[in-house]
């Protein structure tokens, strides 16, 4: 801890080189660190939708026309009445289960947006999602009540704004209807969930608030819901004939075209996808970390060769290499900490971070090599010689 | 008389390429404690190789080097560096502070690397002793570059005398210095000479030789 006042010394002696190294540093840190966030996230995403992946499912993808997809929308009050039906239709169909969330931003909370979720019972089954607080939904939640009060369960961000058994009037994001919502759960701290169309974005829950998509309540429901329903079903069915019928019905609606396809089929188009970015991401960091790399040890020995004269006179004065080495150690440190700040804030204490932070180590010690055999290597009179 | 420092047919060759060369060819000497001393010869003639190694900041090549009757040939480098702490002071040239230090950093610097615990107040009550006994005790917050040669190489002597030391060894302590401030700096060394050091001055200059007691010349690497 000796040499820390002469690192901070050094910093504030040699502010352009010590900041042009940090920024460096910077730069990498954020791009390995997004990289591995990018892939870390893929592989979460893929292994939380284990579930979907590994059942027999299907989903429909729609792949209606632009034109077409603006007709049915310019046309919305002639199309609510077809596209509830459509749901309707869904929800009879002799399907073991379907899977079906949808949301809107509805507030702040803290400069957090705080989300309205509406799901049904699948979506806390496919996702393992069970309140530590109060109690999770039970069956009579997801169907339409007398006494007008709809059940919430809240997020672990909002568990002081919306108190465990309480009741709050809320206004309903999709059809603006005045709402009585009781509080009944509350979600452990960074309960989360995966859209399986993007498997790398974690759907972080604790500033949102979800309430059951109920049986029965078809008819409250508003264009948007209907159509984000239907949109994000996943049918849980051996029968793909169920699912067709859906296509087919929607044809006869003079609804969306939909195409039929399994959840796998979409998640590994997507992984292919992501395999194909993060390969590009990942060249570009490399090429990037090379010249970084080779500039930062440059930038390294730049710093050692400013301070050749002040570390002659520390071994004049009783200093050993291990002092210098140690000094050169604390700065790469500090500078790392401090370089890794930026990625922190940008991706948050997680296991990316932890990669980069390994990661920054490996390439703090690569760095410091070249220039610390150099040094290793010229005996103290050389040094002295070339110091002072 | 105690022999502080004694050399037995020390040489130091070094090797450049494949060209062999000897800057030290067995020399053998002694100072005896409390002795002044003059190392006097021609540029490129050993001496700051000698002092180097007398100085630990430099292996001999072959030959003994007794310290206070010690043989410094089996000491690893950590020994090395802490008898260079304690025992040792060291006034160059061109002064060696760090410029961008003040006078009390650069002083305070042999402290960072002593054996010996110090707590604040009694490392500030040294500093202040050494700087005022030398006459800078107002330049303490000065940063090292602002000062006078004069003012500086009394800093790098406050530097040097600050562990208490048994040893100065001084590399051309006058060399960038005029004549008066020469005069005011070998007047310094002759009164720690007086507190019991022993001085090793290595010089080329005949008038700084003469404060000193005795006078070794060296040329090609030997001692004449």
């Amino acid at each position: 801890m000796k040499q820390l006042k002469y690192v901070f010394s050094d910093f504030v002696r040699n502010k352009r080189v010590n900041l042009f190294f940090l920024i460096q540093m910077i730069v990498v840190f954020l791009l390995v660190g997004l990289s591995a966030n990018s892939i870390i996230s893929t592989m979460k995403g893929y292994r939380a939708v284990a579930a979907i992946r590994n059942a027999q499912a299907y989903i429909l993808s729609d792949s209606t026309s632009d034109d077409r997809f603006h007709e049915i929308f310019e046309a919305s009050d002639e199309n609510e009445p077809k596209l509830r039906e459509l749901l309707s239709f869904i929800k009879e169909r002799n399907i073991e289960k379907t899977y079906s969330q949808y949301s809107y931003p509805v507030d702040q909370f803290n400069g957090m947006p705080v989300f309205q979720y509406t799901a049904n019972r699948s979506f806390f089954e496919v996702f393992g999602l069970t309140c530590n607080q109060g109690s999770d939904f039970t069956e009579n939640d997801y169907v339409l009540g007398t006494d007008g009060t709809i059940p919430i369960i809240v997020g672990y961000g909002l568990r002081t704004t919306y108190s465990l058994g309480e009741t709050y009037p809320i206004r309903d994001a999709g059809t603006g209807m005045d709402l009585h919502c009781k509080v009944i759960g509350i979600l452990p701290r960074g309960a989360s969930f995966y859209d399986i169309h993007n498997l790398s974005n974690e759907i972080n829950l604790d500033h949102s608030y979800i309430k059951p998509m109920q049986d029965g309540n078809i008819e409250s429901m508003s264009f948007s819901d209907v159509d984000m329903a239907i949109s994000s079903t996943v049918f849980f069915t051996n029968n793909v004939d169920e699912v067709r019928s859906v296509q087919q019905k929607s044809k006869e609606l003079g609804l969306f075209d939909y195409k039929v396809s399994t959840p796998q089929e979409r998640i590994q188009w997507f992984v292919e996808h992501m395999k194909e970015r993060n390969l590009f991401l990942l060249s570009i960091a490399t090429i990037i970390v090379i010249f970084a790399a080779i500039g930062m040890s440059a930038n390294l020995s730049m710093i050692i060769s400013k301070n050749m004269r002040e570390y002659s006179i520390h071994i004049l004065c009783g200093g050993r290499y291990i002092d210098i080495y140690k000094r050169l150690f604390m700065q790469m440190l500090i500078l790392m900490l401090i370089a890794l700040v930026p990625t922190a804030i940008s991706i948050g204490l997680s296991t990316s971070l932890f990669v980069t932070a390994i990661f920054a180590v490996m390439i703090s010690v690569a760095i410091m090599t070249t220039p610390i055999i150099k040094l290793y290597a010229m005996p103290i009179n050389r040094l002295l010689k070339e110091g002072i | 008389m105690d022999i502080a420092i004694r050399l037995d047919s020390v040489t130091k060759t070094y090797l450049t390429g494949t060209t062999q060369t000897t800057a030290l060819n067995g020399i053998s000497m002694t100072v005896n404690r409390g002795e002044m001393v003059a190392v006097m010869g021609a540029s490129g003639s050993g001496k700051t190789t000698l002092m180097n190694i007398i100085g630990l900041l430099d292996d001999a090549t072959t030959g003994t080097y007794l310290l206070n009757g010690k043989d410094i040939g089996s000491l690893k480098d950590k020994s090395k560096a802490e008898l260079r702490n304690a025992s040792f002071g060291f006034v160059v040239q061109d002064f060696a502070l760090v410029d961008q230090y003040t006078v009390k950093q650069n002083v305070e610097l042999p402290f960072t690397y002593s054996k010996l615990r110090r707590s604040r107040d009694e490392k500030d009550a040294r500093i202040h002793e050494v700087l005022k006994m030398l006459g800078i005790e107002n330049k303490e917050k000065e940063r090292a570059v602002n000062l006078s040669g004069g003012q500086r190489q009394r800093v790098a002597i406050a530097r040097a005398i600050i562990c208490n030391p048994d040893i100065i060894l001084a590399d051309e302590p006058t060399g960038a210095l005029d004549s008066v401030t020469s005069s005011e700096i070998m007047d310094v060394l002759a009164k720690l000479h007086s507190t019991g050091k022993t001085i090793l001055v290595v010089t080329h200059d005949s008038n700084v030789a003469q404060c000193c007691q005795r006078v070794i010349t060296i040329s090609d690497g030997k001692i004449l």
